[in-house]
């Protein structure tokens, strides 16, 4: 055999192993075809997370965990995957804050590359202030003109959290008492206008500082009035 | 039944007053409790930062609730008045089971305040430990059910918060069908 001759056999050799290798890699590029992961929306107890590029008609499941390559420890429930995108979400815990994560998208033919994301630090609960009255009791060495104030406070104290939110006015809430005590009245002998002309004209002078009356009575006084006018206008539609 | 019994009904409407004004300084007392736990909280957590945010969401509304405790409190005592005078016409309030149950609610809510802070804490401890902990080729299927449980701990926390509210509504209607004897009489 010439050189010639076995020239041309290497060049068709290694023409042999091109082709084998590229029809290899294009084949494998189609088999080995993973779901790849996109996430969205990392709040301190939420995540979002969306896959594409899964294969139709098999189960898909998000796997997570805080190592880039695995174990993942965590997943997503199974999930059937129509078309080639399905999404799905995790909301609190085994996720903690602050904590970095990997997650993959995985479907009938294995799972993809993996993306990463943190976890926002914590909300902490906001310091509360319900027992700032008693304190101010305490310091005042129990001063029974304020006692008043002090003892309606847990109730007229912001609803939603300590340093803002929905507050009930004092007035309101004596008006609820004396609310429930004419409805009672009113169960027994059906009427209260007499009861409540009393209470009107009663809240009207606690009302009013001209008496010297001290101010945390006053909203007595109007917490009494609210219940009588109400008890007086029920009772003129009832006779 | 007893029509128009003037003492019970004195005794009722001094007990509606003089119940308002004690559950507010009762509120008054654990609500420094409450402070003192809620700052333990802030300075505690804020070094210990591994956590789950449901366990601060779940302590928030369970504040919430001890919050409302007040005026649940007040809305039971005004219902009590209403239908001891709806069956029995005689205004009695049957205060003492009343602020007992009040008593309990608070100090409940209180106690699962505590469980949600540190027992959480200690569920969390666990997950970020298996988070953590790498060990590869273990089959990750027997971290599928335990990975709800944290989850399942702080709604059972929740729905208990909520439901000793409830035992407590249900309480304000049973003390008159069922331990008029504990109703309180001048």
């Amino acid at each position: 055999m010439d050189n010639i001759t076995f020239l041309k056999r290497v060049a068709k050799i290694l023409l042999f192993m091109f082709v084998v290798g590229l029809a290899l890699a294009f084949c494998g590029s189609v088999v080995y075809a993973y779901p790849s992961v996109s996430i969205t929306n990392a709040s301190p107890d939420y995540v979002y997370f969306q896959a594409s590029g899964a294969a139709s008609g098999t189960w898909g499941q998000f796997k997570w965990g805080a190592f880039q390559n695995g174990p993942y420890y965590w997943s997503t429930p199974n999930q059937t995957i129509n078309g080639t995108t399905f999404t799905d979400f995790q909301y609190g815990p085994p996720m903690m804050t602050g904590a970095k994560y990997y997650v993959v998208a995985c479907d009938g033919t294995g799972c993809g590359s993996s993306a990463t994301f943190t976890v926002p630090a914590a909300q902490l609960p906001p310091q509360t202030a319900f027992g700032l009255p008693l304190l101010t009791l305490l310091h005042q060495g129990i001063d029974v003109g304020d006692l008043l104030n002090d003892i309606v406070a847990p109730y007229t104290q912001p609803l939603y959290s300590a340093n803002g939110g929905l507050s009930i006015s004092a007035s309101l809430i004596w008006g609820s008492l004396f609310f429930f005590i004419f409805v009672g009245l009113w169960l027994r002998p059906k009427d209260i206008l007499i009861p409540c002309i009393l209470a009107f004209i009663a809240g009207g002078f606690i009302m009013t500082s001209a008496y010297g009356i001290p101010v945390q009575f006053m909203q007595v006084g109007q917490g009494l009035m609210y219940a009588s006018v109400a008890g007086i206008v029920i009772s003129w539609f009832i006779k | 039944m007893k029509h128009f019994d003037r003492e019970e009904a004195a005794g009722g409407l001094m007990a509606l007053v003089m119940g308002f004004l004690l559950a507010g300084f009762l509120l008054l007392v654990t609500g420094f409790g409450l402070d003192l736990v809620t700052h333990i909280a802030t300075q505690l957590f804020s070094i210990l930062t591994t956590a789950s945010q449901m366990r601060y969401d779940v302590f928030m509304l369970q504040v919430m609730v001890f919050r409302a405790e007040p005026i649940i409190f007040l809305l039971g005592l005004g219902i009590n008045y209403w239908i001891t005078e709806i069956r029995t016409e005689s205004g009695a309030v049957a205060l003492g089971a009343i602020t007992m149950g009040i008593c309990e609610t608070c100090i409940i809510t209180f106690v699962l305040m505590l469980m949600t802070l540190y027992g959480g804490y200690a569920v969390d401890y666990i997950c970020n430990f298996i988070n953590n902990w790498f060990m590869p080729g273990i089959n990750t299927f027997w971290f599928y059910v335990p990975q709800y449980i944290p989850i399942i701990f702080y709604a059972f926390m929740f729905f208990l918060s909520i439901a000793v509210v409830v035992q407590f509504v249900i309480l304000c209607f049973q003390t008159i069908e069922y331990a008029q004897v504990q109703q309180y009489s001048v």
